[in-house]
């Protein structure tokens, strides 16, 4: 039988020490802000990519239909949309205001941070892509009115097919998300308990 | 003081606290340095925060216990705490007597809830009462009860353990 102090002593004869010297630190923070970067980089570039293209085709077009104006009001605005989010996302990520507050408030604030990424993942993104959807609808109106029949109904067709393919993707993303949410927020609540 | 330099001595002097708390946490030595890696690279990037403070160690204890509250891959703690098992089962007549203590010590922390093995392994550094209520946000009269609460369940838990 031993008691606590015992233990204690156990705890105090113990060899394991870390296998990371600060240089290890030093060098994993420098790789992951690079892939950080690296990452937040690849993103912007290819939304600003996309901002500038259509940027380009709606400022070169001439005698556009109102509704092709439209569309690409709403093409440009999804992409900023998205870049700000992801800004805001990572910024919110690599916050530390947080990290510092007691355990108890940190863990109201790690469900809340779970809701409102869930709540990006799914809600917005199904409102982000209908309004993508509406822009193509809108855009293929001139299409329909300047081009061959054939060229729109392709046009028409691939884009609808592509918005099935995504929805059935979301689909099972959605409910992977759901699942992953429900059971995190249930084990943050059951620690949330345990400090009272 | 430079940061490079500043840096590596509080690393020096919290890293092995820090490890032994994200170890008593996870049950899992590459966990435990995993969490620790983490810890140390959040003190990094808030190093000029600290500079002015007192009390450099419960800021950065209270970035571990906030690094292992947000660590919940219970799958794969699961999956490594049955392999560190059949270490500790296969490995039994290798190793020393010490070092099957601290093993089953900390196999019994593993036992306890999150919290209390938080606060168990800062007990067991020995910090002082006041520090654990700082960082861990109970106050400390609470904190008493709950201290008096886990030795009592972590000894008990040890020594039905031993007996087998």
């Amino acid at each position: 039988m031993k008691d606590f102090d015992a233990l204690k002593d156990i705890w105090h004869g113990q060899l394991a020490s870390p296998k990371l010297s600060y240089e290890d630190v030093l060098k994993g923070i420098r790789k992951s802000k690079s892939s950080f970067a690296n990452k937040l980089l690849f993103e912007s570039i290819g939304t600003l990519a996309a901002i500038i293209l259509f940027s380009l085709i709606w400022f070169n077009s001439s005698s556009l239909m109102w509704t092709t104006h439209l569309s690409f009001l709403i093409f440009l605005s999804c992409c900023f949309y998205y870049l700000f989010a992801q800004l805001r996302d990572y910024r919110s990520i690599s916050g530390s205001e947080y990290l510092m507050k007691q355990p108890e408030e940190y863990i109201t604030y790690l469900k809340q941070y779970s809701r409102t990424r869930y709540q990006l993942n799914t809600t917005k993104y199904t409102i982000y892509s209908v309004f993508i959807g509406i822009a193509f609808a809108l855009y293929f109106i001139e299409i329909y009115f300047s081009s061959p029949f054939w060229q729109t109904i392709t046009g028409v067709a691939a884009t609808v097919i592509w918005f099935i393919i995504c929805w059935f993707i979301m689909r099972i993303y959605v409910r992977r998300e759901q699942e992953k949410l429900n059971e995190m927020v249930k084990k943050l609540e059951r620690l949330e308990s345990q400090f009272f | 003081m430079n940061k490079e330099a500043l840096f590596k001595e509080i690393f020096k002097s919290n890293s092995k606290k820090i490890y032994h708390l994200c170890y008593g946490y996870t049950g899992d030595e590459d966990a435990a340095n995993d969490l620790m890696q983490d810890t140390f690279m959040k003190v990094w990037q808030n190093l000029d925060k600290f500079r002015n403070q007192a009390m450099i160690s419960t800021w950065i204890y209270r970035i571990a216990v906030n690094t292992c509250l947000s660590w919940l891959r219970v799958e794969k703690r699961q999956a490594k705490d049955q392999l560190t098992d059949s270490i500790i089962e296969n490995k039994e007549e290798e190793v020393s007597e010490k070092h099957d203590q601290v093993a089953l010590l900390y196999k019994c922390i593993s036992q306890l809830e999150e919290t209390e093995r938080i606060i168990i392994s800062m007990v067991l550094d020995e910090l002082p009462y006041s520090e654990i209520a700082e960082i861990s946000g109970v106050s400390e009269g609470n904190l008493r009860v709950k201290i008096h609460r886990i030795k009592h369940k972590l000894t008990e838990i040890y020594n039905r353990y031993e007996r087998f």
